[in-house]
Parts: C-alpha cells; sequence; structure tokens
C-alpha cells in the first residue's frame, strides 16, 4: 500500500536486463561464432587507437605530470551515477502517515477549525473490537496515503484453525465501529495474513 | 463512492503484485558496487600510470584474441547473459504474490493463499475424518490441491474430503475444483 514507483522498478530492471543481455550476448557470438571473431579483430585496433588518444589527452594531477582526463571523468561520472541510485534506493517505500483523517472540517456550521484522528484511535478501536478474539492471533493497524487521502490498513493473522471467513466479518464489524467513531467514511484495506505468526501461534481447537 | 472504488482497485491491485522493490533495490546495489570498483580502478591507475606503450601491448594482446582472452570472455558472456534475463523477465512478468482478493462491501480485502489452505485443510480434515497433521493443501491460481495420507486401517472417505474442499475452496472464489488425492498407503501411528 506504500507510495513505491512500481514503474519506475520496472522500467529500471528491464533497462538492466536488456544492456546485461545485450553484452553477455555479444561476448558468447563473438567467442563462439566464426564470423563475428574476426569483427573482434577488425574493430579492436580502432578501439585500440581511440583509447590510446583518449589517454595522451591529460592534465597535470596530484603531482602527478600527464593524468589522462579518462581517469579523472570516469570516478566523477561513478559517483554521480551512485548518488542516483542511492537516491532510487531510498525512494523505496514511504507514504505511511499517521492521520486517519485530516484537516477535516467540522461538519457543524458554526464550529470553527478543522479536526484529524491519529491512527492510534482506529488502532485501538479496531484492536478492542477484534483482538481479543480466540481465533485471531494478530491485529496490526496502519495508515497510508492512497491518491493523496489516507486509508486504514488493517493486519490479520488468524490463528491455526480459524475460520477465515468468520474472522472477517468479525473485521468488517471492527470497521464499522471505526465508521461510527470516526465519522466519516475512510478506505479499509484488509489482509489476512498468514506467516509465521500463524503457524507459530495456538491453535482455536482446545481438546 | 467512486473515488473509494478507485483507491480499493489501486490498493487491491498494490497488494496483489510484488513492487519488485527487493529487486529493483538489489540490482541497485550491484551496480553501485561496480561503479565503486570502476572509481578504485581509475584511482589505482593514477595512481601507477602505465605508460602508452604498455597500454598499447594490452590491446594487441586482446585483438589477437588467444584462447587466454577468449574463453574468459565467454564465461562473462554466458553469465551476464544469464543474470540480464533473469533481471528482464523480473521486470516483465507480472509477479502475483500468492494471495486474493475477496469481495467485500466496506472493505478491501486480500488473503494469503496459505489462510486459505489451513482453511480448506481443517474443514477436509474434519469431514473426512483425517488426521489434520496427515492433510496438505495447496492453493494455487484457480484451484487448491489437497492430498492426505490416511492413518493406516482407517478410512477416508474420499467423496466427504472432496466435497468439503469444494464448499470451503468456492467460499474463496477458486474457480476450478479442488483435486483430491489420497495416497495409497496408509501411515502407521
Amino acid at each position: 500500500m506504500n507510495n513505491t514507483n512500481r514503474a519506475l522498478n520496472r522500467a529500471f530492471l528491464i533497462v538492466v536486463g536488456l544492456v546485461l543481455l545485450a553484452v553477455g550476448a555479444a561476448a558468447i557470438l563473438i567467442t563462439t561464432l566464426p564470423g563475428w571473431d574476426g569483427m573482434w579483430r577488425a574493430t579492436s585496433p580502432s578501439v585500440a587507437g581511440t583509447v590510446t588518444r583518449l589517454w595522451r589527452v591529460g592534465t597535470a594531477f596530484a603531482g602527478i605530470p600527464q593524468v589522462p582526463w579518462v581517469l579523472l571523468a570516469i570516478p566523477v561520472a561513478a559517483l554521480i551515477l551512485i548518488v542516483l541510485l542511492l537516491v532510487f534506493i531510498f525512494a523505496q517505500g514511504h507514504g505511511r502517515t499517521h492521520q486517519v483523517v485530516d484537516e477535516m472540517t467540522l461538519p457543524d456550521a458554526d464550529a470553527r477549525g478543522t479536526l484529524t484522528i491519529d491512527v492510534s484511535l482506529a488502532a485501538d478501536v479496531i484492536q478492542h473490537a477484534i483482538g481479543e478474539r480466540r481465533d485471531v492471533a494478530a491485529v496490526s493497524v496502519g495508515a497510508y496515503r492512497v491518491k493523496g487521502k489516507p486509508a486504514l490498513r488493517v493486519t490479520v493473522t488468524p490463528r491455526r484453525g480459524a475460520d477465515p471467513l468468520q474472522v472477517l466479518a468479525a473485521v468488517e464489524g471492527a470497521a464499522a465501529e471505526w465508521d461510527a467513531v470516526a465519522g466519516v467514511r475512510v478506505p479499509v484495506m484488509v489482509h489476512l495474513a498468514g506467516g509465521v505468526r500463524a503457524t507459530v501461534s495456538k491453535s482455536v481447537r482446545t481438546i | 463512492m467512486s473515488s473509494e472504488r478507485a483507491v480499493y482497485r489501486r490498493v487491491l491491485r498494490r497488494e496483489t503484485h510484488s513492487s519488485r522493490a527487493g529487486a529493483a533495490i538489489t540490482v541497485a546495489v550491484c551496480l553501485i558496487l561496480l561503479l565503486i570498483a570502476a572509481g578504485a580502478g581509475c584511482v589505482f591507475l593514477i595512481l601507477h600510470l602505465p605508460t602508452v606503450a604498455v597500454l598499447e601491448e594490452v590491446f594487441a594482446e586482446l585483438g589477437r584474441f588467444r584462447p587466454a582472452v577468449r574463453y574468459p570472455v565467454l564465461g562473462g558472456g554466458i553469465v551476464l547473459a544469464v543474470l540480464g534475463l533473469i533481471v528482464l523477465v523480473l521486470g516483465i512478468v507480472p509477479g502475483r504474490k500468492a494471495r486474493r482478493q475477496l469481495a467485500s462491501e466496506r472493505t478491501a480485502v486480500v488473503v494469503d493463499d496459505t489462510v486459505i489452505a489451513n482453511a480448506i485443510a481443517d474443514r477436509v480434515s474434519s469431514a473426512a475424518g483425517a488426521d489434520r497433521g496427515r492433510v496438505k493443501v495447496t492453493v494455487g491460481r484457480r484451484r487448491a490441491d489437497v492430498r492426505i495420507v490416511p492413518t493406516s486401517g482407517v478410512p477416508v472417505s474420499m467423496a466427504a474430503a472432496t466435497d468439503a474442499a469444494g464448499t470451503e475452496a468456492a467460499g474463496y472464489g477458486l474457480s476450478g475444483h479442488p483435486r483430491v488425492r489420497i495416497a495409497e498407503h496408509g501411515a502407521v501411528s
């Protein structure tokens, strides 16, 4: 439910994948197909010529005479790319908020000011409604911004042996309680989760 | 409320499909390491600057394309091509999570397939009289797969098992009828 830019992630993977695939395929073709290694032999002198020409273009640097510009340009370019990649990595996720209802204008025309409601209130209401049920192992409540507006995310881990549809009905009941408390309708996402907590938890049935 | 519908559509889509954040971060970190290595290589070359003659000799050697050059290039090429293909496929395929959405009026609901599998296994074991620990259920995209190992000497009703699995699976919108298999040889308990 977070704001990860999924299209960007996929575009990034597709571009990197295509580049790797192209380079790898070229290397395989050059080494295995007889026609292609001739190409390697034919083009390598001109590549070598270009590199040595670049190599000769230099400057005095840090007391060492004639440092090629390429050797200075590559680390700088690498540094810029690294910064961009770090920005890309740390832009993953996000979108969590602690306000389930934000800046709501009070419905009463005479009242002035705005109202905000914290997630912890929603968490308390929902926890109180279903947290003690015997078929529920864990409940967690969070709020995220979706399309600019806050939405609730309720993750419920049913205990082993629980009827998920019954748990779901109880969660819907809790959502209704929350609606009554909040007075406004906030989108609610319910996730019935399996995983470690469900397998480790005690079974509902007691013999 | 149409805006709520739109929010639910987005949320359900995002909850049932991978964001590819893990793959993207892994690839980005690998690229960063590669760039660090390139930068460090350049710094090393600045400190131990080879002459142009040495450089030309290296290129001439590469140009001759002897097996000592050829085989590492081939090996590297294979590794790169395979990695590239994996990354490309990760970028293209939908990446469905093992979850499904259920219809609901007030909320948007997603349920992990393991939760559904456990519910089906519970129902089947009590209906067919099989030990709960010996009923294994896996939930695929459209259909559940039920495998029962009966306790030796205690018969398990195939009809009851199929029936129970079908009823339970239908409650979660699994369109295909569950496939139930009972092992020929029971387990001793």
